[in-house]
């Protein structure tokens, strides 16, 4: 007996071994190229290397409080061009756009014990990064058959579009946004907070499912971003102007990503003619 | 076939240089972060009430700040070249109602205060190294000091005297242990009411000044002199040989700094209205009225806030500052090249956070560095540094 909540994983599995058994062809794509469409999400990890605040203080420190990777959620889209050296071998080049949020959380708490006028303020930064990126991957595909399981490498190069932010506060120090309590700073540009050009190391996994005129695909790729984010000269020209009313700086900090994207692939050359699928041979 | 070959490398190589070039660019890290910052110094104490006095780079290129907390009492805090908070130490209730400016002397820094009893003098020496304030000298003749002035060769005080009604300015030697000078002038109507608030924190803060003019031969003092807030010019003996009378004590001058000759930059106030003039012609020997002197009004400025005048050399070229307090609480930074009317740049610190001025100097680095009181998040007022990087100077005055 199946337990409901294993039933999703029970009915992935089935179509996998669906797709697998069931394949009766085997993929010869040697020397043809392929246009692909990618879409998905992702998920930021923000690395920090060095603290910045507004207050000063020796009582306490005033450090951020970075969200899980999974609250950092963001989106991409992108198409690419691949070109097969030999059946296993590919190497894949492309132009996306993609946007990465990120969040953080502080709090302040200031007491009176003479005239009561106590405050406590939390605050919830959201920020979103939009980046035209451009990785280029090497790609093996491990096997022939109709679903290929494949791992990827490379580099990318992120070029910066835009930056927002929101703060979103409340006076009730909880950890999260107090229902009826929150107000918000609205969404302000810090476009000029951030770095024009970012570059790393991306690699992953995936599989793709080859049919005569399409390939359909699932992967999932993390990006290590060598560089700094934040423009360090700018962080207090506070362009945003949240230094003073909401006692915000940025932190410096290196971006790292995992996404999972869905692709479409579709031969240049019509598949029939050029004769990728070929009856397996038993 | 090596044409093919030829089409391929040359792309190849220019993708190369151009990944290298982007590489290598991303990795240049100039930044220095004493450059420019933003701190508020807390204390969660929200009981405190902080309104910053003056401050000076100390010898390890760092600073000091003298603050009055709590109306009288005084707080001195240190930062780092960075701005940030090094250490802090509330005087003694004895040792009351700090003035402005802080002193340099031999490496050491010090300031004025008072007893809060005796009402008389202290001059307070800061030991960085304890991380505390010792009085090192007590002048019990000179009751309410108001403000003090450095002119290197000498130190002048500026006090009131309760016992005979005067206006003072004690001028002592440049090491500050004796008293060289002394001058005052007459007050016929009661003031103590006005001092008591002022040194309180508790009514209106009067602009009391001391300053010197370049040839030595002039003190100017802005106090309370006959019936209003004056400005009283005297020789160099102090002995009054000309005044400019505020229009009782509604009006006056606010700051005013001797450019040399009878040249001035000063700032004055008429109820609510401020006026600048960065090149006024004053007469030491004259008995006018303040509101005399032709200046331009300055709408949106507080009159009730400092305003501070100082000489800067910016990219070259010399400037009349003038840091001001505008009535909706942002900082305004006025640059007059010299011996212009016209103000050449205005710069605007500050939005929606209220922000009142109180002192301003240039770095060692060329920056601008500005003393300011904040309020956070609306509540409580703190001390609060801006500094402003070389790059940014010259920009505004581009």
């Amino acid at each position: 007996m199946i337990q409901p909540k294993k039933l999703p994983l029970f009915l992935l599995v089935c179509l996998i071994a669906q797709f697998s058994l069931g394949q009766r062809y085997s993929v010869h794509k040697e020397k043809k190229s392929y246009f692909e469409f990618s879409a998905g999400f992702n998920f930021s990890i923000p690395k920090v290397t060095e603290r910045y605040s507004v207050l000063s203080s020796t009582d306490e420190d005033f450090e951020k409080d970075y969200d899980k990777f999974g609250k950092n959620t963001g989106a991409q889209f992108g198409i690419s061009y691949s070109y097969n050296f030999t059946n296993a071998i590919s190497i894949n080049a492309g132009f996306g756009y993609q946007i990465q949020g990120f969040k953080y959380f502080t709090d302040y708490s200031w007491n009176d014990t003479i005239e009561q006028q106590n405050l406590d303020r939390e605050m919830h930064h959201i920020q979103k990064i939009t980046y035209f990126t451009v990785p280029v991957m090497a790609r093996w595909d491990m096997t022939n058959s109709q679903l290929i399981p494949f791992v990827q490498g490379g580099l990318f190069f992120d070029f910066r579009h835009q930056a927002r932010k929101e703060i979103i506060y409340d006076n009730t120090i909880d950890g999260e946004e107090t229902e009826n309590q929150t107000s918000s700073s609205g969404k302000v540009e810090m476009t000029d907070h951030t770095r024009k050009f970012n570059m790393g190391l991306i690699g992953g996994l995936g599989v793709s499912y080859y049919t005569k005129f399409f390939t359909i695909g699932l992967e999932s790729n993390f990006k290590y971003g060598f560089f700094k984010i934040i423009k360090d000269e700018n962080r207090y020209i506070d362009q945003t102007g949240f230094a003073l009313p909401y006692l915000d700086v940025m932190d410096q900090f290196k971006l790292s990503n995992w996404n999972v994207q869905f692709t479409v692939s579709i031969p240049i050359n019509h598949s029939v003619t050029t004769n990728i699928l070929r009856r397996r041979r038993y | 076939m090596k044409n093919t070959r030829f089409c391929y490398t040359i792309p190849c190589k220019m993708i190369l240089l151009v990944v290298l070039g982007l590489f290598f660019s991303s990795c240049k890290d100039k930044y220095k972060p004493e450059e420019s910052f933003i701190k508020i110094y807390d204390d969660k104490d929200g009981n405190k009430n902080y309104v910053p006095l003056s401050m000076k780079r100390t010898s390890d290129d760092g600073y000091l700040i003298l603050s009055a907390y709590n109306g009288w009492n005084i707080h001195i805090m240190k930062t780092d070249k960075t701005g940030e908070f090094l250490w802090k130490h509330d005087l003694p209730s004895n040792y009351v109602n700090a003035v402005p400016n802080l002193i340099e002397r031999n490496g050491a820094l010090y300031f004025v205060c008072m007893d809060a009893v005796g009402l008389f003098t202290y001059i307070m020496k800061v030991d960085e190294g304890a991380e505390q304030a010792t009085d090192v000298q007590e002048f019990t003749q000179i009751q309410y000091p108001l403000y003090v002035h450095d002119n290197q060769d000498a130190v002048y005080i500026q006090n009131y005297n309760r016992a005979t009604y005067e206006t003072g300015v004690i001028e002592l030697d440049a090491e500050m242990t004796q008293i060289q000078n002394f001058g005052s002038v007459q007050i016929y109507t009661d003031v103590e009411d006005k001092i008591v608030h002022h040194i309180n924190y508790t009514g209106k803060r009067f602009p009391f000044s001391v300053s010197v003019t370049p040839e030595n031969n002039n003190v100017l003092l802005t106090g309370f002199n006959n019936y209003s807030f004056s400005t009283v010019f005297m020789s160099a003996n102090l002995n009054a040989t000309g005044v400019y009378n505020g229009a009782g004590f509604d009006g006056g001058l606010n700051a005013v700094m001797p450019l040399g000759g009878n040249q001035y930059a000063l700032a004055r106030f008429s109820f609510s209205n401020l006026y600048f003039n960065p090149n006024a012609s004053l007469s030491p020997t004259t008995i006018d009225i303040a509101e005399s002197i032709p200046a331009q009004g300055k709408s949106e400025l507080d009159p009730q806030k400092p305003v501070l005048i100082k000489s800067l050399l910016i990219n070259g070229e010399n400037y009349t500052v003038y840091l001001a307090t505008t009535k909706s609480n942002q900082l305004q930074l006025s640059f007059y090249p010299q011996g212009s009317d016209e103000p050449k740049a205005l710069k605007y610190i500050g939005q929606s956070v209220p922000l009142s001025a109180a002192d301003f100097s240039l770095t060692e680095d060329e920056g601008l560095i500005i003393l300011t009181q904040t309020t956070v998040l609306g509540s409580f007022n703190r001390i609060a540094t801006i500094k402003l990087s070389k790059e940014e100077l010259e920009t505004i005055v581009d």
